[in-house]
């Protein structure tokens, strides 16, 4: 079975826009990616997800309760935005909040980890029958890459599987940022002179294979190692070296495993690459949630408000949408071991850039931060606003390998007040 | 109380009796099952349930194709194959297309080895083979690898897709196991399948893992057991009716209508478990308002498929019957488990089931499930031909490059066999050796078709020949077979350096997470380092630290870093690719992360404290075998990255296509480049005196890759590449990453 069988046998307005034009007009991919959807321009060229795994507490982070019996240990502080407070745990978000939108009306739905984390990077509710792709294939799938990189990144935590949206559109897992990944490099003893003997001889044993018998399996074989060999030998790869960056940056960005994905995200965006993933971890805080918190936001607080800051310092926040999303949010109760516990009711996300509304609050929670009190976004919701301001049609549907139609979002419709008027 | 009608009785035992003849002439060199492994009581599960009229009954190829005489089963499986060969045959002379010659020896001693033993032959065993008597050697070689454990574990990976095991999720450790041990006693097929289909109690009946393995929702077994025991796909069917087939959502319903008592309970303390008993009520109810749940109703078991004989039972669709078995330890163990604090204790339990579970479970606990013991009797039964279609087809789609029926799992009218007799008379021998898997396999691997060669041309110009069986198509190696292949080419399976010759330095960063002095009694009693706080991995590969360079791995440890060092040491040198997961590590890992729950209850009384960290380790690499290791691997995995499905979902197939993530960790990983490398503690080692001719090495290189010897032009090329190398080391290092990498390696020959 080759690969071109698995592939979906869709078109959107966009193939076909890309072909005739690419027929017609010469222009290039990029080109083309920029004009994406001429009746809906978009506004972003690149994603940066922030994923915290675990699901974080919203209370005390994105949408804190003073005064309340839920409130928790921690204080709110005022931020850039006028009229938004966020927990003193995030003071460096805080310093970024004017270029983002604080959304504190999401609606989950799952309250089991891997449920959740399912359809919150999905849209899709898990079933049996069928592994649906997460937001960063489905870009992967719908925007031509900007470089010979891969084209979604997941780093320090992996993301689910493209499945029917096929190969190419697969994470490209970095478990180490600011270490350099083995696999693109020689290996170790193996010298240039070396590695260029051996493929020269490759090359003339895999010419006498099967010589009489062209075969499109053998062929894709040839191109993907020609395709490896033209990815160690490309200069994008120096988006992995860290080092690059002066050291205030790297420091501003924090020594954590975390501080180095976002930067290394950032390089990554840099040179075209479309949807990066970045993980935190940890953030399942059953028991002793506040001084779990405060441990964990000496990494992401520092990391996410350096990202921002460093974008918007750039110009390169006006094309890259950063979001961040969580599994769920935690109980307003604190438990018996000083702990909130899984809360998927209502959580916050926050979102910056990409023709994202600055300084902006969207939605509320109620008193208690148990349930949405306005303008509820659902997680399809906001997987269709990000199409939206990448230019994707969220309803596109593809087929899947049994020929089943499946949209790429789940049900969502674009929230088009989180957008500049 | 339904009463059976004596008249089906007797068309029952008559096809009993007919299996039984068929294996008592077909030669088992097997034992039969020893008493544990004894075929469950099927007197009981005798299928009373009336079939739909199926819409397909008028000129179905799959049913209509009349043998040109009955059919007498085979004295053996090679003469089977003779008679297979002959309906192949005969097929492609209607069709005008000439046979491909059968190929030699050596080619099929590889072939052969990665079909039944999973991985390539060694030099050794193709000495050995070589040295056989020429007319035997071919035959005594299948009778050798059927016979051997790696044939276990071949086709142990056979039913890993299969029965879409998943070494991580609930019960798939023990799916897998029952698995093995079924293959290795080599229990009949219909009672491998029957066992699955009709286990109840806890996981100490592992075959209890495949009702489990999904959600568990009864809800999807439908989905499953059609699609992969049948080959038929009608999951579409469980929300809508089927857009192409002729599949309804009732008929979904009425299948899973046998599964309406089989209750599924999860106990998480004192340690988590799930056990499966008879519900006092169906729990599946159909209706117009699915969704919202009202106005739906019980429904009753019913058969879609289509049977073959005579006289279906008309009416009495069953009621279920209350059969008493024997009080046994699974359901003593059962009773205990109810019996206990049940209100903290279950899991995704509400009140009224955990009420209804501690009052069922002293009387129902030892009653068996009827529904689905018929259930398990329709399926596996003679008058339901798609059972044995299925099995035959998708082992000889395995071994031949494309199913009769293709796709594997798409049986229907609008998708006939390509040779319908062909397909029938496998099936028929096969049930007639009484579903025994390993007369199956000698059936497929003793025809002609299995050892016909490639041709030459195009795609198109092949493929009439191909899918007439009288050509072998281009096959490469299951993700598995590769990958153990690489390891067996390559002496990866034993350190082959001596103990000391691989010391490198590995430096790192530990974070060590200790308790403040008043507690470090207490913590001194845990005993468990961990990787990480979150899912996110903390501990990452770092090739260069080997070399001092970088080495910003971070460990968070109870311990000091020389306690954790010999744990880690191993992940440290393995980048994420080829890491390496076996099952007891992934038993640990849950163990670890269990502690940590406890340990972050003391969370206010640790401090952290990084250190950097230098040591030396040797790291002579070895690597476990891919049946081994937890399967499927993680996403990037090189199993994975060589095709090795996810098994989540129905329909997935291999994809044996390359990809960049693949050839990246083909060309610079660790695997290939440590097979490459010459051990002292390998024949090869005797060859490395420069001052030597390297024909000798050479030719070894060869056979241990290529389970042949190179031509006089490879040889030539060979020397040259070998040479360059500087020294005869290096060189051989050079040519056998050459000989891995390069495609002969992977396709069969």
């Amino acid at each position: 079975m080759t690969h071109a069988a698995h592939r979906p046998l869709t078109f959107s307005r966009r193939d076909i826009l890309r072909a005739g034009a690419a027929t017609f007009l010469g222009l290039s991919l990029q080109d083309l990616v920029a004009f994406a959807g001429t009746d809906r321009p978009a506004t972003a060229d690149h994603v940066i997800l922030i994923w915290f795994s675990g699901g974080m507490s919203h209370i005390d982070t994105f949408d804190p309760k003073p005064g309340r019996p839920v409130a928790g240990e921690f204080a709110p502080i005022k931020t850039s935005a006028s009229g938004i407070e966020v927990s003193e745990i995030l003071p460096r978000v805080a310093e970024q909040m004017k270029h983002a939108t604080l959304i504190r009306s999401i609606a989950g739905v799952e309250g089991a980890h891997d449920r959740a984390a399912y359809h919150l990077l999905t849209t899709y509710r898990p079933t049996p029958q069928i592994i649906h792709p997460s937001l960063g294939s489905v870009v992967a799938h719908e925007l031509a890459p900007g470089c010979d990189l891969p084209n979604f990144v997941a780093i320090g935590g992996r993301a689910p599987e493209a499945s029917y949206l096929g190969n190419a559109c697969e994470a490209y897992y970095v478990g180490a940022p600011g270490q350099p990944d083995p696999y693109l490099r020689l290996p170790q003893g193996v010298a240039e002179g070396r590695a260029q003997r051996r493929l020269a001889a490759l090359a003339e044993a895999n010419d006498g294979f099967a010589s009489g018998s062209p075969d499109p399996q053998l062929a894709g074989t040839t191109a993907s190692y020609d395709a490896a060999l033209r990815l160690m030998r490309s200069p994008a790869l120096a988006a992995f070296k860290l080092e690059e960056e002066p050291a205030a940056v790297r420091e501003a960005y924090g020594d954590s495993s975390f501080g180095r994905g976002c930067l290394l995200a950032r390089r990554l965006i840099d040179r075209g690459v479309r949807f990066v993933q970045v993980s935190a971890g940890g953030f399942d805080t059953h028991s002793n949630n506040f001084s779990s918190l405060r441990r964990l936001s000496h990494d992401f607080d520092p990391a996410i408000g350096a990202l921002i800051g460093d974008l918007a310092a750039s110009g390169k926040l006006d094309r890259t949408l950063i979001l961040t999303l969580s599994e769920f949010g935690r109980t307003p109760r604190i438990n018996g071991d000083a702990g909130r516990d899984h809360h998927p009711g209502v959580f916050s996300s926050l979102l910056a850039g990409g023709g994202i509304r600055r300084g902006n609050l969207h939605g509320s929670s109620d008193a208690d931060g148990s349930k949405p009190a306005e303008k509820p976004v659902t997680p399809s919701d906001l997987h269709a606003s990000v199409c939206h301001a990448l230019g994707i049609d969220p309803e596109k549907t593809v087929q899947t390998p049994l020929r089943r139609p499946m949209q790429l979002v789940d049900k969502g419709t674009p929230v088009t007040e989180l957008f500049k008027a | 109380m339904p009463r059976l009608r004596p008249r089906f009785w007797l068309l029952n035992v008559a096809a009993l009796l007919l299996c039984t003849a068929g294996s008592a002439t077909a030669p088992r060199a097997w034992a039969a099952p020893p008493p544990t492994m004894a075929p469950t009581p099927a007197s009981s599960a005798t299928p009373t349930t009336k079939p739909y009229a199926h819409a397909a009954d008028e000129g179905d190829p799959l049913f209509d194709t009349a043998p040109a005489e009955p059919f007498k089963p085979s004295a053996n499986a090679r003469e089977a194959a003779r008679a297979l060969d002959a309906l192949i045959l005969a097929d492609a002379a209607r069709r005008k297309l000439e046979p491909a010659p059968l190929i030699g020896d050596e080619a099929f001693l590889r072939r052969l080895s990665i079909d039944l033993a999973g991985r390539i032959p060694t030099a050794r065993e193709r000495r050995e083979f070589l040295a056989e008597p020429a007319e035997t050697r071919r035959a005594k070689l299948v009778q050798r690898l059927l016979a051997s454990g790696r044939f276990v574990q071949r086709l142990t990976t056979f039913f890993d897709d299969i029965l879409r095991i998943r070494s991580r999720g609930e019960g798939g450790d023990s799916l897998r196991q029952f698995v093995t041990a079924s293959i290795r006693e080599n229990l009949p097929y219909d009672e491998m399948i029957r066992r699955m289909l009709t286990a109840r109690g806890t996981l100490n009946d592992p075959a209890m893992g495949f009702l489990i393995a999904d959600g568990p929702n009864m809800l999807a077994m439908p989905g499953v057991i059609s699609q992969q025991f049948l080959g038929i796909r009608m999951n579409c069917a469980q929300c809508h009716d089927h857009p192409f087939d002729s599949w309804t959502q009732k008929q979904y319903y009425s299948l899973a209508a046998y599964f309406q008592r089989t209750n599924v309970y999860y106990r998480v303390k004192p340690a988590h478990q799930v056990f499966v008993a008879y519900a006092d009520r169906p729990i599946i109810r159909y209706g117009k308002s699915l969704h919202d749940g009202s106005s739906t109703n019980g429904i009753s078991p019913q058969w879609p498929f289509r049977l073959v004989g005579s006289d279906d039972p008309r009416g009495n669709a069953a009621a279920p019957r209350r059969v008493p078995v024997s009080k046994t330890a699974t359901g003593d163990e059962i009773a205990a488990l109810a019996a206990g604090p049940a209100e903290r204790g279950m899991r995704g339990l509400d009140a009224g089931m955990v009420d209804d579970l501690k009052k069922q479970a002293k009387a129902d606990i030892d009653l068996a499930d009827p529904e689905r013991q018929q259930l398990a009797a329709m399926i596996t039964g003679p008058r339901n031909r798609y059972f044995a279609w299925n099995i035959v087809n998708r082992l000889w789609a395995d071994m031949l490059g494309t199913g009769i029926v293709s796709p594997i799992d798409d049986f229907r009218s609008g998708n006939p066999p390509r040779n319908p007799a062909l397909l029938n008379r496998l099936a028929d021998e096969f049930v007639a050796s009484g579903h025994d898997l390993r007369f199956l396999v000698e059936m497929i691997v003793s025809t002609e078709a299995y050892q016909r060669s490639r041709v030459a041309g195009s795609p198109e110009d092949r493929r009439d020949r191909e899918r007439a069986y009288v050509a072998a198509p281009l096959r490469r190696m299951g993700a598995e077979a590769l990958y153990d292949s690489l390891i067996t080419a390559g002496h990866l399976e034993q350190p082959k350096h001596r103990p000391g010759a691989n010391m490198v330095e590995v430096t790192y960063t530990v974070e060590e997470r200790r308790l403040r002095p008043s507690k470090m009694e207490a913590a001194s009693e845990e005993s468990a380092m961990q990787a990480s706080a979150g899912n996110a991995p903390a501990t990452q590969p770092a090739m260069e630290a080997s070399t001092g360079g970088g080495g910003q791995t971070r460990v968070i440890s109870d311990y000091s870093a020389e306690d954790v060092d010999a744990q880690i040491a191993s992940v440290l040198t393995s980048p994420s690719s080829e890491k390496m997961v076996g099952m007891a590590d992934m038993k640990e890992q849950a163990a670890q992360e269990s502690q940590m729950m406890k340990r972050m209850q003391s969370e206010e009384n640790v401090e952290y404290v990084s250190r950097r960290v230098t040591v030396t380790r040797d790291v002579n690499p070895s690597f476990h075998l891919a049946s081994e290791l937890e399967t499927p691997a993680q996403s990037d995995h090189v199993l994975r990255l060589l095709g090795q499905p996810t098994r989540a979902t129905l329909g997935e197939k291999r994809d044996a296509t390359a990809n960049i993530r693949q050839s990246l960790v083909l060309l610079n990983g660790k695997m290939v480049n440590e097979a490459a490398r010459v051990g002292e503690l390998e024949p090869m080692d005797a060859l490395m005196d420069d001052r030597k001719p390297a024909d000798e090495a050479i030719d070894l290189a060869y056979a241990e890759a290529y389970s042949r010897l190179p031509t006089a032009k490879e040889r030539a090329a060979a020397a040259a590449l070998v040479a360059a190398g500087g020294n005869r080391r290096d060189g051989i290092a050079d040519l056998r990453w050459v000989l891995l990498n390069a495609m002969e390696f992977r396709y069969l020959p």
